[in-house]
This record gives C-alpha cells, structure tokens and sequence, in this order.
C-alpha cells in the first residue's frame, strides 16, 4: 500500500563557492513495503539516517533516487495539489509534536488550522471532526480550551495524536513518539496508538532509537547504520536472532531488564 | 559504620511547590546507589541540593551529612572545599556541561586546581592526563588541547567523569549520565564509570529515569515518587519486596514477547487513591 | 583564523568600496551646484564653469569616482572649496581630535559597563544590580548633548571640578607636536606628564557625555548574556567541579557572554566617531564632526567624503580586530570564517 522503493539521500555541506565540501550519505537505497493494519519499526543510533527516512516517506524532503508509492501510484515526482491527497493520507506525528504548536492558541484553534486550510469542509463537520478525534486519544472536551503549555507531556502527545487523525489519515508516521516521555506515559500512549491501529486499521511507520519499545510495538523492523539498512525483520525474530553484526552489537548494548 | 553521606529530613521548595518532602536516606561507604524516579519525582533536585547547587530562590531545610560532618550549603567557599574533592558531580548533558569556548584541557586542570590549591599547572596537567587514560580516552595529552565540540557525545561524557574524579571525591553523583547517548555508547560510558568506581572504591549515586540502567551497577535502589522517597531496597530485592509503584514502574515498560498485548499502566495497577499520597 | 582575517579582508574591502560609492552618489544626488555654492550668488557663470571644471565637475561620473578613490588611497585629498585648505591638513587637527574623544568615551564606556555587568551579575542585590540596571535604562533615554550640558552645569558652573567648554586645551598650554594629533598621546610620548593631566582634564567631561549611551547598551547586552549563561549546565558543573561563584563568574561566564558585547563594540565605536557632533557642539571640541557638517551643508565634496572614507577604513578596522579577539575566545567563530 505505502511503499519506498531503493530511495536514498545525500546531504551535501557546501563551501562558499558551492563546491561539495563533505557527503553524507543519510539514506543509501533504502526499500520498505507497509501493508494495512502493519507497522514498520526503523531504529538506528543517531546519524544512522532514521529520520531523514521519515522525512522522506512524508515527502517533507525529497529522496536524490528511487520513489514513494502509495496505493501503487508513483508519487515522488508530485507537488503542490497534486500531492494533497498522500498529504492527508499520510500524517506526521513528532516527539512533542504540540509542543512546536503556537503556545498563543488553543487546542482547538490549533486543531481547526488543518481543516480550514484543506478548505471545503462546513462549520458543523468541523466540530465533528475534532470531536470525534478528541475521543479517540481519550482527551475530556474541555482540554480543546487550553493551550499547549497547559498540559502534560503525554497530554499533548495526545493532541499531536489527536491533530494527525483529523484528517482520517491510512498511515501515521511516529518519529520518536514516545521518546520524550516518562515510562508510566510513555506505556499510555503506546497503548492508545495500538487501540487505534485496531480501531482503524491503521498502518505505522515507527521511528525510535529505543530498542524494547520497538520489540514491542513494530511487526517488522529496519535496522539503520550509518544511512545503510543492516537488517530488515520480524520483530520477534530480529531480537532471539539477529543475524547482522551490528544487529548483534545493539542488543547487546541494551541494558538488562530488572 | 557510619554513613559516607547521611540524608536527613530534606525537605526543598520552590516557589509555592514543594520537590522534595522529608527525605532521609543514608549511603554506606562503597555503595552504589540508584535513585529512579519520573520526571517530577525530585530526583535530580536530590542530587543538587546534596551538594548546595540548587538557584538561589530554593527552600531547604533538614540536614546533609558528609562524612558525619553537615554540609553548609549557604556558605559558597565551604562547599566549594567540598564539591569536586569530597563530592564528584556528573552532569546529565554531555553538550551543554562543558563551556565551548574552553578546551577539555582547561576544563581539566581548573577542576584539578579547585580541589587542590596551590598546585602547579604542570601537576595539573598530568592530572588530566592520566584521568583521561582511566576513562580510556586514548592519545589524551593531544585531545586536551582540543575543544568540546570536537569530541563525540559519549567522550564527552567519559570527560566529565575524568573532570569528576579528578578531585579524588569519595562519592560520585551521576544525574542522568548516559540518557543522552545512544544505546551502544551507554553501555560504553556505564561500563567505563562502574570500572573507576570499582578500582577506586568509591560510593555512587545514580540517578536515572531508567530501573535497567540501575540494574547494570546499582546494589541499591531508592525509588522517588512525588518528592518521596518511596523504596530503598538492594536491587537483586527489588521484585521481592516491591512498592505498587515500584512494581507499576517495572510492568510498564515493554519486555520481550510482548508483542501484540497492551502494557499495563500505572494508574491501573496502584491501588485506588494512592497517587493522593 | 588565516582563512578568517583573509576573508574579512576581502569583505572589508568591499565594504569600503560599497561606503565610498554611497558616498559618492548621496552628494551628488543632493540638489545644488558645489560650484555656484562655493563662488556665491553673483560669480560670472564663466566662473562658475571654470571652477567647475576644476574641481572636476564637468568630467563623466565613472572617471569622478575613480579620480575620488585613486586620490584617496594616494594621499591626495584635494582641497576643501568652502575653507580653501587642503583636506588633509583640515582633518589632520580635525579627525584626531574626534577619534581621541571617541576613544576615550568608548574605553569608559567599555570597561564601566564590564565590571558594573559582572557585579550585578555576581552580587544581585538592589545597588550592585539595580543601580547599574536604572542607569543603563537611563543612558538609552538620555539625549546626548543634554546630558553634555547637564555634566557642564555639575562639573563646572557648579563645583568648578573640571574645565568649561574650551576645547581641548586651555589657550595658554601649547599643544604637544606629535605623530598622532590626540593631545593625550602625544604629551606621553613626549614624556610632558603635566599637559598629559591637563589634556584628560579637559576629556573628561565631553567623554562621559559621549560615552553614556555606548555604556547603557553595552552594559545592557553583557548583563543579559551573563544572566543566560549563568542557566548554562556549563556554569553548574563548574561550581560542581569546587570554583567559587565569583571564579565561575569570570573564567567560565564572562568568556560565553562577552562576544556579543565585543561585535556591538564594533558598531559602536565607528557610530562615536561619526555621532560625536553635538556633544564637540556643546563642549567646544574643535572635532571633525562640525567640520563635516558644514561641508554637508556647503556640499563641500571633498572633506564629506574623506571624512566618510576614513570612517570606514576606522570601522573597517574596528571590526576587524573585533573578529580576530572574538574568534580567539570562541574557537567556532575562527572556522565559521571561511
């Protein structure tokens, strides 16, 4: 349904001139396929290129090679209009992704923001919509009143969860969706996001660095190293066995479980 | 045997909250203890207010003993006679903790000259030198001309623990040492630090968000809630006799196998109203 | 550091060309005729146009400008039309005389501001911290030549502490000869100790007036970076490691906080040369300020933009030794050069 094929990308650092002062190669000919309902883990130490990979997959930066497909069709080369409707299918949810929202507004102004710029959409569908999205991440009406430093961190990972739904999205991509937060919130939050993966069929594109929490929650997991995949496998299987060195290297770094 | 630091009846506020309600605690020479706790929990307020690093608007009282002598922490000389030679900090934020401007080398020999006084620079240096080969930062005497920026995060962290031992403290206080590295170099920097706390002897307090860094070299662990101190128990204990929320804090975390259940939250497995306490 | 100070030679040369052509084309875009100015009303148009082609006027823009920055650089200043003495013996008394006010000014300034800065910083209460804090407040309120006028009441008319506004120095005290016109120099160099005093005497006053604006923004700017440098986990870990608060302060703090303060330093210090006019008004100061604003007035060419040349090259200068002590305090700065 939701697939990158071979992308890779190069971030260059340029002298003054515009000659390539150094390349790092963030993504070499990476392939992932999400099916509905499935959630894909990619997790790596930082530099290993994992976010650039999210980025991509959004279309927030451009891949230098290979192609985005959604529902089979090539979408790489979209922009503007064209590219609105992958843009509500696919939504992003950051680490405190209600954190970076203007600290001047309301919940609910900072909900109603995406739905007016999709435009074509009434008063009333508006309610609606944020009604219904509120429900679904577990948040009482009277929070839409408050404004983001008013909450908890797991609160507004929630209305982060809550902005991305809105649009009634097939994919969410988490980029350390948890990361930030405390481990009682952080099983809260986890819980929530596999309830509405069942709810609605949701499928995932999980980015993190922390290796249990990714044991947990993906179905398959894309271990990164340095822009390159090391390994790509089940869950279950990647942790009794992992075949690739490094695999082997980060779970043994992880710390014991008490 | 007495405690190498006995906590007694802290109590710190800030403004109108109060971070930590009557704690007392004692920390037996050699002992190396994890405090864990949420972010709330008064954790690292512990640890600063411990060596009288805490802003100036805080409110303490009760009394820490170090060495079965009270700390002063309002009398800035004295404490400064205690922190670095007596008392090791290392600070959670491997960028942030050293100026940019200064060179590992001088971030050294300055700690070294805080705790001993009338040292030549000459000692200084060699000081450094040699804290930084325990650490096991390799070719140390050229790196120490070099700046913090030109260190990875996880030598920088090894940095400031050489920067902690090099005043020869007998008790090492780890706020959050390694939550800011990745996973592979944690276990580098944990192995590093529970390697000199061995060979030297020293007491630690770990204070992490993490039971299973703890696990990795704590024998104790004390266990924050609220500005409480909930559980102290032997960390091989920690099953046996442990809080709710000890216990909640455990569960909570995903463990293999897992795949495909919910995890159990903590509002579900305390008992009812126990978050009131 | 060479990559730096070489790229900040080719940008600072191309900032003083780009000042020079500014300059150039404000006067002549100013309506009027230099050469009727010059003569008067009721000179001969033939004369007019023979001055005209004298003073160049009459040749194309292209070759105006280059004969402007050829002669600048050679030394050949031209002539001032409306005084009729050549430039450089013009601004030869003039320019010194401003840049020793301003020098003064800027080093009161400077150091008041550091050390006011570190005290509040270190000791916050109500005088270490408020007072220096109501003053420099107080400094960016305060017009410069009333606050001139008001230093001349105190200081003269009312205790008769310091000189009134008689310039440099008194009538009867012959001024030192000497290699660079600023009388406080000069009298050193000759080892003349008493006009030395008599010349700081009379410096005083013109430059804590002048100096007070430059004090309130750079006090301003170092108590805030030291205010947000000392939340800095750095300054924590420092005490952690057994330094003093008052060590922290100014081996660990005030090397963070002071490079903003040394780039505003830059820009201030050119601005002091260039905004100096009312207060050499007030206090008499034969200063090149009142001679280029005559020459604005008079579209006397030539003194306007020597005078705006030299600023630049002095600004050009400043800010270059700016960048060099900044980019040794702060290593980054030196690799951000190229």
């Amino acid at each position: 349904m939701f697939e990158l094929r071979n992308v890779s990308k190069t971030f260059h650092k340029r002298g003054v001139f515009g000659q390539t002062l150094s390349e790092t190669h963030a993504v070499q000919d990476i392939s992932l396929n999400l099916e509905k309902g499935k959630t894909i883990g990619v997790i790596g130490e930082s530099g290993s290129g994992k976010s650039t990979l999210a980025r991509i997959a959004l279309r927030m930066i451009d891949a230098d090679a290979g192609q985005v497909l959604f529902d089979g069709q090539d979408i790489s080369a979209l922009r503007g209009k064209a590219l609105k409707p992958f843009r509500q299918q696919v939504q992003p949810v950051f680490q405190d992704s209600a954190g970076a929202l203007d600290p001047r507004l309301t919940i609910e102004q900072t909900l109603i923001e995406p739905l007016v710029l999709r435009g074509s959409i009434d008063a009333s569908e508006f309610r609606d919509r944020i009604t219904a999205s509120m429900t679904s991440v577990d948040l009482p009406h009277d929070y839409l009143e408050r404004r983001p430093m008013e909450l908890s961190g797991g609160q507004r990972q929630r209305i982060g969860i809550a902005r991305a739904l809105l649009m009634e999205p097939r994919v969410l991509v988490l980029d350390e969706p948890v990361s930030a937060l405390d481990v009682s919130v952080q099983a809260q939050i986890l819980n929530l996001l596999l309830d509405l993966q069942e709810q609605k069929g949701l499928s995932f594109i999980f980015v993190g660095h922390d290796l249990s929490v990714a044991e947990f929650f993906c179905d398959d997991i894309l271990v990164m190293y340095l822009g390159e995949a090391k390994e790509f496998e089940d869950s279950r299987i990647l942790f009794q066995d992992p075949k690739s060195d490094y695999a082997k290297q980060l779970i043994a770094s992880m710390p014991r479980v008490l | 045997m007495s405690g190498l630091l006995d906590i007694k009846n802290l109590e710190v506020g800030f403004g109108a909250v109060t971070a930590i309600k009557g704690i007392s605690l004692s920390l037996y020479r050699g002992t190396r203890m994890g405090i864990v706790g949420e972010s709330g929990s008064g954790k690292s307020t512990l640890g600063l207010a411990t060596l009288g690093l805490l802003p100036d608007f805080a409110r303490c009282s009760g009394e820490v003993l170090f060495d079965g002598t009270a700390l002063h922490w309002d009398n800035d000389m004295a404490m400064a006679g205690v922190r670095g030679s007596r008392i090791g900090f290392v600070h959670q934020d491997p960028m942030g903790a050293f100026s940019p401007v200064h060179t590992i080398g001088t971030h050294l020999t300055r700690a070294y000259l805080s705790a001993h006084p009338g040292a030549s620079k000459a000692d200084a240096t060699k000081a450094a030198v040699d804290r930084l080969d325990e650490v096991e930062i390799t070719d140390a005497k050229s790196r120490l001309r070099h700046y913090p920026h030109e260190y990875s995060g996880g030598m920088r962290q090894r940095v400031m623990i050489a920067a902690a031992l090099i005043g020869n403290p007998e008790l090492l206080i780890a706020d959050e040492p390694t939550t800011a590295l990745d996973v592979t170099t944690q276990a580098a920097v944990l192995r590093v630090m529970n390697d000199v706390i061995e060979a030297r002897g020293m007491g630690l307090i770990l204070i992490t968000h993490d039971l299973g860094v703890v696990a990795e070299i704590c024998s104790e662990v004390a266990v924050m809630y609220h500005g409480e101190l909930i559980q102290h128990v032997p960390v091989d204990q920690i099953h046996e006799k442990a809080h709710p929320y000890t216990e909640a804090l455990l569960k909570a975390r995903p463990r293999p196998g897992m795949r495909g259940e919910r995890l159990p939250t903590i509002a579900e497995l305390l008992p009812e109203g126990w978050s009131d306490v | 550091m060479t990559s730096l100070i070489l790229s900040r030679l080719v940008s600072s040369f191309i900032a003083l060309l780009g000042a020079a052509l500014v300059a150039f084309v404000a006067l002549r875009l100013a309506p009027g005729d230099a050469a009727r100015l010059t003569l008067g009303a009721f000179a001969t148009d033939e004369a007019v146009a023979a001055l005209r082609s004298e003073m160049g006027l009459d040749q194309s823009i292209l070759t105006q400008f280059y004969v402007y920055i050829r002669d600048f650089f050679t030394g050949d200043w031209g002539r001032s039309y409306a005084l009729g003495e050549p430039v450089r013996s013009l601004l030869g008394q003039r320019f010194p005389a401003t840049l020793e006010l301003g020098l003064y000014a800027f080093c009161m300034a400077f150091v008041s501001a550091l050390v006011l800065a570190l005290w509040g910083a270190h000791r916050k209460g109500p005088i270490s911290d408020g007072v220096p804090k109501a003053l420099g407040v107080l400094a960016l309120g305060v017009p410069q030549f009333w606050f001139g006028l008001v230093l001349l009441i105190v200081g003269f008319e009312m205790t008769g502490l310091f000189p009134g506004p008689a310039g440099r120095l008194p009538a009867t005290v012959t001024p030192p000869a000497g290699p660079t016109g600023m009388y406080t120099v000069d009298a050193l160099l000759h080892g003349d100790l008493k006009t030395f005093a008599t010349a700081l005497h009379h410096l005083f006053l013109p430059a804590l007036a002048l100096g007070l604006l430059p004090f309130g923004f750079l006090y301003r700017l170092l108590r805030a970076n030291l205010e947000d440098v000392s939340g800095a986990p750095f300054a924590l870990v420092a005490r952690a490691h057994g330094q003093s608060r008052l060590r922290v302060m100014v081996a660990t703090l005030l090397p963070n906080a002071i490079i903003p303060m040394l780039t505003a330093s830059g820009l201030i210090f050119g601005q002091l040369l260039a905004g100096s006019v009312l207060v050499e008004r007030v206090y008499n100061w034969p200063g090149a300020g009142m001679l280029v604003t005559q020459g604005v007035l008079q579209q006397d060419y030539a003194v306007v933009q020597v005078f705006i040349l030299l600023s630049a090259v002095i600004y050009i200068v400043t800010n270059l030794i700016v960048d060099i002590v900044a980019a040794s305090i702060d290593p980054r700065l030196a690799k951000g050069g190229a």
